[in-house]
């Protein structure tokens, strides 16, 4: 399996993935990041973020449903994979690790 | 939130026709919701500035559609042989069509590949010489009037050379018509002349015996063409080092010249005619009087200055150089021009006798043309394959409906098109193979074969035939692709809205004609009125003996009497200017006390007392000439009527006045006349008696005859020239045929228009025939109707008339101003002019409207005279 390394902005992606709970498209993935983190991102850069998890196994997605406000186009919905779970996991276990390193100074 | 906004749609179609359908949906949906989301937050300008960028940022590379996906369909071989198949089918079932629309096309390109070819020859000229770029053409210029000039003096290269440092060569040779000696026999060689060694240097002429580097560094030396050489030597022969006894034209020593090289014959594309070039150290030694002298014009002159820079320092310093040389008062009216070599050919229009016949705006002209014509020809195929439309309506929607993709439409009528068009390409390649003979005699001139189908034509003909063929097979596919199956198959909506375009694309062909057929005619006009005008004299039955020797020229009186004792002579004189004439000399008039700086320039001409009487030019006042009369300081002088106005006075006669700071008395004024082309305003002219042996004496006798046995009184006359000649030959032309001759160029202009508005007229005619056939065959069952209701045949065909008429219209109120500007525009450039009036004007409109409604007409009364029942019984 190819680079299973997660960047910054995919470890946020795929939690934001996994919060949403198998509810989590392009746009509402899009209104979380604003929400939370405040930062402003463009529709494609999450797709692309998206179908990189993708391609690496750690979500899975499907085509749902359509509305008016989409122009009649179906949503695509992505869902965190265990594999996901698992680097999410393995991602925050080195930070902790990392963290108890940190010497307690300011 | 309200929705009020959606982006724009053509965003999602782009999107769709290239991203993977994966990415589609997702894509667009998302985008479309994002700009739903963010639309209360931005303003509309902000809004799709970041929806464009977000739409930029989805086309990655990954989710677009493989090539292959893209244009697989298109490219599949089984489609496209079966694309042919159907093709072919389609355009023999169609046979009249078929024919209209391979004529046209094939007619078009004809035409544009000759326009083509020549417009490439005409550019081409003088530039195969590796140096051409750097090569300037020294023309005299006077800088108040910018009168050029090309003949130049002899010491102006050295004055040059010794003026200014820098890196420059200068070329020069100058006319001088020999014989050749062979035994007895002596040959005219007209394109003799004398030349620099330096010749060989600055241009590309190569040598196929001798040396360049040597040739024509010595006195008594030649260089012959390759022609010229085997005439004289044989074919194969090194004739260098080998004599040449030649004697010139008007002069009586034989000189034994050495050949120094043999050059290779010069490319047609060029306007340095040499034939033989002898040695300038001759003409030097010949004429010596002339090597200090700046004011006997006679040289061409070349400059090779390699560097550009140095070319903007000498020209600025040639003020210094005329003050210099020729004293500060000729500052003012003499300056030197440097006229690149490249430009020689096109842009020497208004240099005197600068020996090309490049026009530059007759190559704009051209090359306008040739692209109107290619226009017409595809909106004329156009308009036939969207005519067709409907006709092919059944067919593409049983495609349609069995699955076919728009591609695959596209594809078929793309294959239709290019078929056509390269058909077409196919019969106009050997077309203008054929008619390359009759279209060289059209425009006079030796092009080679090579010039036109050289790799640069071919290719450019196969990238107008793709690129037509291409946009107006596109058309009809677009039109009939793009329109939804359900509506297609409903037979009673034609669902395709093709009628405004069509339309405004008849109407843009029936302007162009219209400009090309008003321009026509007002040159056509122009010409006549030059060749008609009564120019002031009596041109008719009179003839002109050039007399070029000098020991002749002293015998002229003599000569003039005897001819005018021939039999079938009417009147006979003598003039130092023939008829058409340059007018070659002139002086400063002055009058009313003026000073000399203030001189007006007029021509002056010697003649004799039998020139008015002779040539029939009206004395206005004053006097003619007595046979006594002088050209000496005191003596009469006659002026014409420019003259006269010049001088701001109604009656002239026994004025005082000054012609080259002598004084002279006014004894009489004549009508003008008009002495060379109508191009040329006549001057002010001052008329004298000269005797022989000064430089403005008579050359020429003028001669009216009054015979029906032309042959006898010209032999006649060459018996009492041959007492006088000595060797010189008799060579006279009738000034009548002379005047015509002038024209010539204006001539093959007013053909090539005439040819282009036929072609253009024709074209369109063909597309409109097209159309209505197409029209009323569509409108056939409203035409049965109509007429079993009880319409007349004019009645209906009135009907189907006024829509294009109108069309027509709409194309003349565009044509006639555009073609009014043009060909206003082109009579500025003669002094007698005719106006663009009213008469032309609805002269053309009659000519173009009887066309077109002929075409319109005859098929309309062919569709309206069809028994309704026809039509109507198949319901």
């Amino acid at each position: 399996m190819k680079g299973t390394h997660l960047g910054e902005f995919e470890e946020m992606i795929l939690l934001i993935v996994g919060i949403l709970n198998g509810g989590a498209y392009g746009i509402n993935i899009l209104k979380e990041i604003e929400e939370h983190t405040g930062r402003v991102v463009t529709v494609s850069t999450v797709h692309t973020a998206l179908y990189r998890l993708e391609q690496k196994g750690f979500v899975s997605s499907f085509v749902g449903g359509a509305t008016n406000a989409r122009g009649g186009r179906s949503k695509r919905f992505y869902k965190i994979t265990a594999e996901g779970r698992g680097a999410l996991g393995h991602a925050r276990s080195i930070r902790d690790k990392l963290w108890n390193l940190m010497p307690d100074m300011i | 939130m309200t929705e009020n906004k959606n982006p724009p749609g053509w965003v999602d179609r782009f999107l769709t026709a290239i991203l993977k359908d994966r990415f589609v949906d997702e894509a667009i949906g998302d985008m479309h919701e994002w700009y739903a989301w963010k639309q209360g937050s931005m303003s509309g300008f902000r809004l799709n500035l970041f929806y464009m960028l977000g739409v930029f940022q989805a086309i990655r590379p990954y989710k677009i559609k493989k090539i292959g996906g893209l244009f697989l369909l298109t490219l599949d071989a089984i489609m496209i042989s079966n694309n042919v198949k159907i093709s072919l089918r389609s355009l023999l079932a169609h046979r009249l069509f078929t024919f209209i629309n391979l004529l046209g096309l094939t007619i078009s390109l004809v035409s544009f590949l000759f326009i083509y070819t020549y417009v490439k020859y005409e550019l081409s000229y003088d530039n195969f010489h590796p140096k051409a770029d750097h090569i300037y053409k020294v023309l005299k210029r006077h800088p108040q009037t910018g009168h050029l000039s090309r003949s130049t003096s002899t010491p102006l290269a050295e004055a040059f050379l010794l003026e200014f440092e820098g890196d420059m060569q200068f070329a020069r040779y100058g006319e001088d018509p020999a014989f050749v000696r062979v035994g007895d026999d002596k040959y005219y060689e007209g394109n003799f002349y004398w030349g620099d060694s330096t010749l060989f240097n600055v241009f590309n002429m190569p040598f196929l015996y001798g040396n360049p580097k040597k040739a024509l560094t010595e006195k008594n030396t030649l260089v012959l063409t390759q022609e010229v050489s085997e005439k004289y030597f044989g074919e194969g022969t090194n004739p260098v080092g080998k004599l040449l006894p030649v004697k010139l034209y008007d002069g009586n020593v034989e000189m034994l010249m050495r050949v120094d090289g043999v050059m290779r014959s010069l490319p047609p594309n060029t306007d340095l005619p040499f034939e033989i070039i002898g040695s300038i150290a001759n003409a030097f030694e010949l004429y010596s009087q002339f090597n200090d002298s700046w004011s006997f014009f006679w040289l061409h002159t070349y400059a090779y200055i390699p560097d550009v820079k140095d070319l903007s320092g000498i020209t600025g310093q040639i003020p210094n150089l005329v003050e210099k040389n020729l004293g500060p008062q000729y500052v003012d009216r003499v300056s030197y021009h440097f006229q690149p070599l490249k430009k020689m050919h096109l842009y020497s229009a208004e240099v005197e006798r600068s020996g090309t016949d490049g026009n530059v705006n007759y190559i704009i002209t051209f090359a306008l043309a040739g692209i109107f014509i290619i226009i017409i020809a595809a909106i004329n195929y156009l308009n036939l394959m969207g005519a067709r439309v409907n006709k092919r309506r059944k067919e593409t929607n049983i495609r349609k409906v069995l699955g076919a993709n728009k591609a695959q439409l596209f594809g078929q009528f793309l294959t239709e098109s290019i078929l056509t068009v390269f058909a077409s390409l196919l019969i106009s390649l050997v077309l203008s193979y054929l008619l390359w003979p009759s279209f060289k005699g059209f425009l006079g001139k030796e092009l080679p074969m090579s010039v036109v189908f050289g790799w640069d034509t071919l290719v450019v003909m196969l990238v107008i035939a793709l690129l037509s063929g291409t946009l107006s097979g596109l058309y009809p596919a677009w039109l009939l692709a793009t329109v939804p199956t359900n509506q297609v198959v409903d037979k009673h909506k034609s669902g395709i809205q093709r009628n405004r375009f069509l339309k405004i694309l008849v109407s843009f062909q029936f302007s162009i004609s219209m400009f090309l057929i008003l321009s026509t005619l007002v040159i056509f006009r122009q010409v006549n009125f030059m060749s008609k005008k009564h120019l002031g004299f009596n041109k008719e039955q009179l003839l002109s003996i050039k007399v070029e020797d000098k020991s002749q020229q002293e015998k002229i009186l003599l000569i003039k009497d005897q001819m005018g004792a021939l039999p079938g002579v009417g009147a006979v004189t003598v003039s130092g200017e023939t008829l058409p004439s340059q007018m070659n000399n002139g002086g400063g008039l002055q009058w009313d006390g003026k000073p000399r700086e203030e001189a007006a320039y007029v021509h002056i001409v010697a003649i004799d007392q039998d020139f008015f009487e002779t040539l029939e030019i009206p004395l206005i006042h004053g006097k003619n000439f007595s046979r006594t009369n002088k050209f000496e300081p005191g003596g009469p002088i006659i002026i014409n009527r420019a003259a006269m106005e010049l001088m701001g006075t109604a009656s002239p006669v026994n004025k005082k006045v000054k012609v080259n700071g002598d004084d002279y008395i006014v004894a009489g004024v004549v009508e003008n006349y008009h002495y060379q082309s109508l191009q040329t305003r006549v001057l002010p002219t001052v008329f004298c008696m000269v005797g022989p042996g000064d430089r403005l004496s008579p050359d020429n006798i003028l001669i009216r005859t009054q015979t029906d046995d032309i042959q006898a009184s010209l032999e006649a006359m060459e018996d009492v020239w041959n007492d006088f000649s000595g060797n010189a030959d008799f060579s006279f032309h009738f000034v009548d045929e002379s005047f015509q001759a002038i024209y010539e160029s204006e001539r093959r202009f007013l053909k090539l228009f005439t040819g282009f508005a036929l072609l253009s007229i024709i074209i369109s005619c063909m597309g409109l025939y097209g159309i209505v056939l197409f029209t009323t065959e569509e409108k056939s069952k409203e035409i049965s109707l109509r007429k079993a209701l009880g319409s007349s045949v004019l009645q209906i065909v009135s009907l189907v008339t006024k829509r294009f008429l109108v069309l027509i219209l709409i194309g003349f109120v565009v044509g006639i101003p555009l073609a009014v500007y043009f060909s206003t525009d082109w009579l500025q450039q003669f002094s007698y002019r005719i106006t663009v009036d009213a008469i032309t004007v609805v002269a053309s409109v009659v000519i173009v409207l009887f066309i077109s409604l002929l075409t319109i007409g005859l098929h309309t009364m062919k569709a309206a005279m069809v028994n309704p029942v026809d039509h109507l019984r198949n319901e």
